[in-house]
Parts: C-alpha cells; sequence; structure tokens
C-alpha cells in the first residue's frame, strides 16, 4: 500500500515535471533553454519508463535522445546563432490563437484518450528480462518477429551514415593542397589536386 | 555493519555470493510497509553517496598533486598538514569562499546549470557501482546500459559551460571536447559491449559475479585484453584527461570551457573531473577486472579461498587505485594530442578496431573459448 | 626504417631563378608500414611510461627549506653573493676595540661590531689590488672600485670595493676578470633586507694593500697601512644615476673621528 502511494507521488511528481519543462520548451524565447526543457522532457519520459518496468527502453531513450539527440540539437544551435538573438514577440491576437489551437488539441486529445482502455491486453505479461525479450524480439523471423524492421532500419541508418559523410566531405579546389602539411602529409593522405604543372615542376636539366 | 565481517568469511567459505543492495532493501522495507526502513535505506544510501564524493574529491586530488610531484622528481604539497594532507581541505576552503563571477552577457539558468550536470552525472553513477556484494547502493538490471547513458548526457554540461560563458575560446574549447566525447563514446561501448556478450548481463552485480572463475581481462583469450585497453583509452578521453584535454588545454585555451567558471562553479567542474576518473577507474575495473571479486582462477579451489580472505571491498579499492594510478601515470608522461589528431586516432583507428574486437568476441563467446568455458 | 645511401643521391645542375645551381637530388624515404608504424609507436609508449615510473619510485630532488637549514649543501658553482677572498691573519677585532676604548673614543656595541663586520669576526686581508677590472667586466656597473694613494706602499690601494647586490646579476664575470684571483662567489643566499640601502654592499674589511704586500710587514707597520671599513657602506651611484627616492647612506669613517648623528649604525638589521 505505501509502495502504491510513493508510485502515485512519483507519478505526479514527474508528470508536474514533464508538463513544467514542456511548457518551457516551447514558451521560451531562448532556444538554449527551450533545448535544455526539451532535454527534461525526455528525461522525465525516461523515468516514466521505468514506473513502467521498461527499463532497457528508459535506457536506450536517454542514451539515444538525450546523448545523441539533444547533444545534435545543441551543436546545431550553437554553430548557427549568436548568443543574444532573441525570438521576437508575437503580436496579441497570434498569441491568443496559438493559444486557443493548442487548447482545442489539448481537448481533442484528451476526449479521444478517454475513451481508450488503459488495461494491458490479455497475455502480454512484462517478461522478466526485458532486455533479453526485446533482443530475442528483435531477431525473431517468426510471424510475431521484428527482423524485418530491424534490417531495413540497418539499411536506412547506414544510407543516412554515407549521405553525412558524402554532404560533408571536402573537395580540394585546384592547385589548393587540402590540408596545410602538418604530420599527415607525408603519409600520402594529402589530397591535392595534382595539374599539369606539379608534374613539370622539378624536373632536372640533365 | 558489525554482521559485514562474519557474513564476509561465511560467504567466502560457501563460495557464493549473494548481492544484495541498499535499494534492494529499501524496495523490501516498502513492501512490507515499513516506510521508516525503506527511508532509513534511502537516507543512508544518500549519504553515503555524499560521503563519498567528499572523501573522493579530498582525497584523489591530494592523490594526484602527489603522485605527479613524484613523477617529476619533486614532493608536491608539504607544508599545510603533515606531508601535505590539509591541502585539499583548504582550497576546498578557498574556493568556497571565492567570489561567484558571471560574466555580464552570459546566459544565467545555463551558466549555472553546467556544472549542475558536470556533477551530477558521475556522482549517479557512484550510486550505481558494486563496491562489494553488500556494499552495492543500487543495481540496475540495465546497470551498463544507464551508465553509458548517464556518461552521455555529460557532454551537455560541458558544452553549455563553453557556450554560456559568452566567449569564443571558451566555445571553442566546448565544441572540441563535444566532438571528443560523443566519438570515443562510441569506442568505449563496443568495448563494453564485449563483456556484455561475455557476461550475459547488463546489470553490473551480474557481471562481477560472472568473474567468479577469473576476470575477463586475461579470461577470454587476447579479446579481453583488447576490450580492456580500448576502454581504458577511450574512458579516458571522455572525462577529458591528458593526452586528450583539448578542451581543457591548460597551456592551450587558458581552461577551456570552465575558463569563465570561479568559486563554487569552478570547484564543481573540478571535482566533476576527478569523481569522473574514479568512476571510469571503477567501471573499467568492474567490467575487466572482477569489481569486488577476488583473483580466482578457476578450478584452484585452495588458491581462490585463500584469494577469498582478502575482503572484496579492499581488492574493489586496490584495483581502482591501480587504474587511477595508470591513469595519473599516463597524464604524466605523454603530450597532449591535438584535435585533429584526436579525432583522426578514434575513427580510423580505434573504432575499427573496436569493431573487429567485438566480432572477435562474439566469436569467442559463441565458441565457449574462454580458458574457464562458461558452463 | 629505411635509410638513403649516398649512392642513391644524385649531384645534377638545375636552372632555378634564371641562375644554374648544383642540385643534390636525394630519394624520398619509404614510408613505414601500418604495422611498423603500429610496433614503433606503441613501443614508444611503452618505454616512456616505463621512463616516468623510474622517476616516479626515483629520489626526490626538492629540498626542504628551512627545516633542513642545518645540511643544506650546495653544488660548487651556485652563485648567491660575491665576496672578496680573504688570506686570514690573527689580527683580533677586540684588540681593535680596545685601542679606541684607549683612545677615549665611544664603545661601540657587540651588536654594531657584528652588523659591521657581517660574519667576519676577524681581521682579514684581500688579495684586492684596484685595478678595477671586475669594474670594467660588470656588464651593468654593479661594481665600484675606490681606490686611495697609499702612502706607505706608494702606489694605488684599495679604499672601499662597493658592490651592489640590487643590480648583480651573478654572471660571474668579475670573478673571472680578476687577475690576482681576489673576488669569488659563495652560495650564502639568505640576503633579504627591510631597506634597499641595506643591498648596497662594501666587500672588504679593511682599505688597504692586497695581502701580499702587508703580509711581509711586521705587525705595527700592517696597522699603519689598514684601515677598517664597514659593510654596507658607500654612496655609489649605478651607472653613473642616484636612485629615486632613496638617500645615499652616510660614509661612517670608523677611526677617524666621532660617528656622525645618521650614521648607519643607527639602521637596525
Amino acid at each position: 500500500m505505501i509502495q502504491a502511494a510513493v508510485y502515485t507521488l512519483l507519478f505526479y511528481l514527474f508528470g508536474g515535471a514533464t508538463i513544467a519543462l514542456a511548457l518551457v520548451t516551447v514558451l521560451n524565447r531562448r532556444m538554449l533553454r527551450a533545448v535544455m526543457g526539451l532535454m527534461g522532457v525526455l528525461a522525465m519520459s525516461a523515468c516514466f519508463y521505468i514506473m513502467l518496468s521498461a527499463e532497457f527502453l528508459a535506457g536506450v531513450q536517454i542514451l539515444v535522445y538525450v546523448g545523441g539527440i539533444v547533444v545534435l540539437m545543441v551543436f546545431a544551435i550553437m554553430l548557427t546563432q549568436t548568443v543574444d538573438v532573441l525570438v521576437e514577440v508575437p503580436h496579441w491576437s497570434r498569441r491568443a490563437l496559438a493559444g486557443a489551437a493548442a487548447l482545442a488539441l489539448l481537448l481533442a486529445v484528451a476526449g479521444l484518450g478517454a475513451g481508450v482502455p488503459l488495461e494491458a491486453p490479455a497475455g502480454a505479461g512484462i517478461p522478466e528480462d526485458n532486455t533479453v525479450a526485446i533482443g530475442k524480439a528483435l531477431m525473431d523471423y517468426g510471424p510475431r518477429g521484428y527482423v524485418l524492421p530491424f534490417e531495413i532500419i540497418s539499411l536506412l541508418l547506414l544510407a543516412a551514415a554515407i549521405g553525412g559523410i558524402v554532404v560533408a566531405r571536402k573537395t580540394a579546389p585546384e592547385d589548393q593542397p587540402l590540408t596545410s602539411g602538418g604530420d599527415l602529409a607525408d603519409e600520402g593522405l594529402l589530397q591535392t589536386a595534382h595539374t599539369q604543372r606539379d608534374e613539370e615542376a622539378w624536373v632536372p636539366e640533365s | 555493519m558489525q554482521t559485514l565481517i562474519p557474513t564476509l568469511l561465511s560467504a567466502c567459505v560457501s563460495a557464493g555470493w549473494t548481492v544484495q543492495t541498499n535499494a534492494d532493501r529499501a524496495t523490501a522495507a516498502l513492501a512490507a510497509s515499513n516506510t521508516w526502513g525503506a527511508a532509513w535505506s534511502i537516507l543512508v544510501s544518500l549519504l553515503v553517496v555524499a560521503l563519498l564524493v567528499t572523501l573522493l574529491g579530498l582525497g584523489l586530488i591530494y592523490l594526484e598533486r602527489k603522485i605527479a610531484a613524484l613523477f617529476q622528481s619533486r614532493l608536491g604539497p608539504m607544508r599545510v598538514g603533515p606531508y601535505g594532507l590539509l591541502q585539499t581541505v583548504m582550497d576546498t576552503i578557498k574556493l568556497l569562499l571565492k567570489e561567484d563571477i558571471v560574466p555580464d552577457k552570459a546566459d544565467k539558468v545555463l551558466h549555472l546549470l553546467a556544472p549542475a550536470i558536470a556533477l551530477t552525472t558521475p556522482v549517479v553513477v557512484l550510486g550505481l557501482l558494486p563496491y562489494g556484494p553488500l556494499a552495492q547502493l543500487a543495481d540496475v538490471n540495465i546497470g551498463i546500459l544507464f551508465i553509458s547513458a548517464i556518461s552521455g548526457f555529460g557532454v551537455l554540461g560541458v558544452l553549455l559551460g563553453g557556450w554560456s560563458s559568452n566567449n569564443k575560446w571558451s566555445l571553442i574549447g566546448a565544441m572540441r571536447a563535444g566532438a571528443q566525447i560523443i566519438s570515443y563514446e562510441l569506442s568505449a561501448t563496443l568495448a563494453l559491449l564485449v563483456v556484455v556478450m561475455f557476461a550475459g548481463t547488463l546489470s553490473l552485480s551480474g557481471i562481477v559475479e560472472s568473474q567468479a572463475e577469473g576476470w575477463w581481462v586475461w579470461r577470454a583469450p587476447l579479446v579481453g585484453l583488447v576490450a580492456f585497453l580500448i576502454h581504458l583509452i577511450a574512458s579516458t578521453a571522455e572525462i577529458n584527461r591528458l593526452p586528450f584535454d583539448i578542451p581543457e588545454g591548460e597551456s592551450e585555451l587558458a581552461a577551456g570551457f570552465h575558463t569563465e567558471y570561479s568559486g563554487m562553479r569552478f570547484s564543481f567542474f573540478f571535482l566533476a573531473e576527478f569523481v569522473n576518473m574514479f568512476t571510469v577507474a571503477a567501471l573499467t575495473t568492474t567490467l575487466f577486472l572482477g569489481g569486488w571479486m577476488p583473483f580466482h582462477v578457476g578450478e584452484w579451489a585452495r588458491f581462490n579461498e585463500v584469494m577469498d580472505h582478502i575482503p572484496p571491498l579492499v581488492w574493489f579499492s586496490f584495483k581502482t587505485g591501480f587504474i587511477v594510478f595508470v591513469i595519473m601515470w599516463v597524464r604524466w608522461t605523454f603530450p597532449r594530442l591535438r584535435v585533429d589528431q584526436l579525432m583522426h586516432f578514434e575513427w580510423k583507428f580505434l573504432l575499427p578496431v573496436g569493431f573487429a574486437n567485438l566480432v572477435a568476441a562474439s566469436v569467442v563467446a559463441l565458441g565457449n573459448w574462454y580458458f574457464y568455458p562458461v558452463a | 626504417m629505411a635509410h638513403v645511401e649516398s649512392s642513391d643521391v644524385k649531384e645534377t645542375r638545375m636552372r632555378v631563378a634564371g641562375i644554374e645551381v648544383p642540385v643534390s637530388i636525394v630519394p624520398r624515404l619509404a614510408k613505414e608500414g601500418y604495422r611498423g608504424r603500429f610496433s614503433t609507436g606503441l613501443r614508444g609508449l611503452l618505454s616512456g611510461m616505463r621512463l616516468t615510473l623510474g622517476y616516479f619510485f626515483g629520489p626526490v630532488i626538492t629540498q626542504q627549506y628551512p627545516e633542513n637549514r642545518k645540511t643544506l649543501k650546495f653544488p660548487e658553482r651556485y652563485r648567491a653573493i660575491l665576496k672578496l677572498k680573504f688570506v686570514p691573519m690573527k689580527e683580533a677585532i677586540t684588540s681593535w676595540d680596545f685601542k679606541r676604548r684607549d683612545e677615549g673614543l665611544p664603545k661601540v656595541d657587540a651588536h654594531t661590531l657584528r652588523t659591521w663586520l657581517r660574519g667576519y669576526e676577524e681581521v682579514k686581508y684581500h688579495k684586492c689590488t684596484g685595478c678595477g677590472n671586475c669594474e670594467k667586466a660588470c656588464p651593468n656597473g654593479s661594481i665600484k672600485v675606490i681606490t686611495r694613494y697609499g702612502e706607505i706602499t706608494e702606489d694605488r690601494e684599495l679604499d672601499r670595493f662597493i658592490w651592489r647586490m640590487d643590480s648583480c646579476m651573478f654572471c660571474n664575470a668579475c670573478v673571472q676578470a680578476c687577475p690576482h684571483d681576489a673576488l669569488e662567489m659563495g652560495p650564502e643566499f639568505e640576503n633579504a633586507v627591510y631597506d634597499r640601502r641595506l643591498l648596497i654592499y662594501n666587500l672588504n674589511t679593511q682599505a688597504g694593500a692586497a695581502a701580499r704586500f702587508v703580509v711581509e710587514e711586521e705587525a705595527e707597520m700592517r696597522r699603519k697601512m689598514m684601515a677598517p671599513r664597514e659593510v654596507c657602506g658607500g654612496p655609489i651611484p649605478l651607472n653613473g644615476h642616484y636612485l629615486p627616492r632613496v638617500e645615499p647612506l652616510q660614509v661612517v669613517p670608523l677611526l677617524d673621528g666621532p660617528a656622525p648623528e645618521n650614521a648607519v649604525a643607527e639602521v637596525a638589521l
């Protein structure tokens, strides 16, 4: 009984924190503070996952979302912004419209969600070790397995990685070496655009 | 506590280590509606973490200075207290009394948040480490994954610190740190995946218990050693220590991302670095050197019994201390890697080797080719 | 690792910027393979670590001063103060003081005496002839040799050897320049004072001829040839300039009359 009380207390705590941080995310005029709010929301989601006994998902949530995606957003913001660029304050009518839209969305989701039964479907228990269960499900090529989406996602990631490399690769302009020397120059990793002039430069006259 | 030693000794004799953590005790107490017992367990855990952070801060900083001095043929702090033992205490008091200077145009909230994140990260990990069979505070069953995730959290502390200082050079330091940490995170994770494969579980106490026949560093032929080295190198890079401390760059960027911090906030970063060092060393010990598991060699029962007489906490401290010493040794031996050399090392050497090692380790794990095969 | 043989080097002539120049063409060193570089790198890392471990367990070279003050040992070449080399003679300071009492002059107290003679309790004779080589050799004019005409030897004699520790850089040029081996640099480094004027030393305790001219005479003649001088004396400008806001010290004539009111003897040390 005390356990249930503690769980309820924690739920409201995390829930309240999630709402507050989400409000910070959407309402704060400074980008990085908004991103920090987003980080908080994602971390709170991880806490909810732990409360629902999906620990693996919680760990992966923090690892991927907070440690990867939020860091990516922080990098993007830092590389493209100056410190004190504040978003302009919108006119009150636009704010009122936005508030009304948000309220409508909230009511719609609440109304739709109220009709959804919240009990777990029959036969779906929480596996004892959900890491092992998730791993087995990912490799399962039976009818309830997820190996096909897994492989497709890996292909997608491969394409994304290759695309990133292609987009970010530097090509040397004519007559210019790619790096200014240093210890990589001697290893043949220096990509220079070879021109006819280079070939003729030091031919000794004999 | 009075029952600890006899319990340990009886556990030695029966050769079965039963792990019980404080979190278990708290959960059991809650289930039995014993709120005071649960609260007591939680309070003890928090106090132990706080005490550990304090002791680590004071002790490790003093040790770093002394060991650095001995490597340089000098003495280190000797004046404040006998053999300089009170030096860190005085330094702490000094830092606490210093004025907290926040630059005018800096982002106040982020300026405060950055050291908080930087310190929280390793302190959380401290609560998860297995110090002994009865001396673990919490054992999450996704232990390693959680620790990886929390370490990834730490990048944000560095990035925000550099950004919120409103200082070009801090920002450069922060960007380099961010790039470095997220790169070396990969290699570190690959190395610890090797151990997860061997042990068959993500939880830290499970990994330690799986090394009852021998530590993974020698028990898995060659792949364990390679994984250990990769993890050590990558972790040294994760915590921004020489030879990977370009972000702090003491002779390059003033103080890198924590240039604009003074007083209490700087002491957070400073403390975070040393607690991080301990955490990384403890993690390496847990994964590869057996954590609190004594030096057992498979079926040599008499040898194992002899080894069991040394308490697990001593084993853990000794191993972690050794790794901390190696980290400091490396710091005072090698020059700093330039940032492009750093990236080259990670992406073109460490990561391919890590992948190859992972593949080889999976073969070893499948074929059960350990020195003392897993039953 | 590959190396270049001298037979691989080609000597030709080449036309560079319109001029014919002789040129040696050296072939490029073959790049070491990946495995070679890896093993060299690894061996380098490990040998570096072994080196530092050797230093870790090796002796510590720090000396804990001032606890080890009684056992301090310095290398021969350590330079911290300039001294005139003294030929020890057995003239006791007390006989000089008794003489002053006999003549009715006020007795100088023991502290002042010690101050004036700065540890040189025995009257010592110097080897300096006043040639001034050291003064010329000093790069920043920290030495001034004041000479006088000695009636007995009928030649130039050293009156005061002024050495300024506040500008001396301990380069040893004066020691090397002295043709009479009269100077040396010692390791006595505890020379900190609270008054800058006290850094202007008078290195000789006696004014007079060099020791080799004095030792042959008998005691009475010796006393006539030499006159005592105080430590830290003489208003000597640095390179011809006076120090701003630092009053020159008054020279206190010891045996030639009563001391003036603001004499050096009043300065506490």
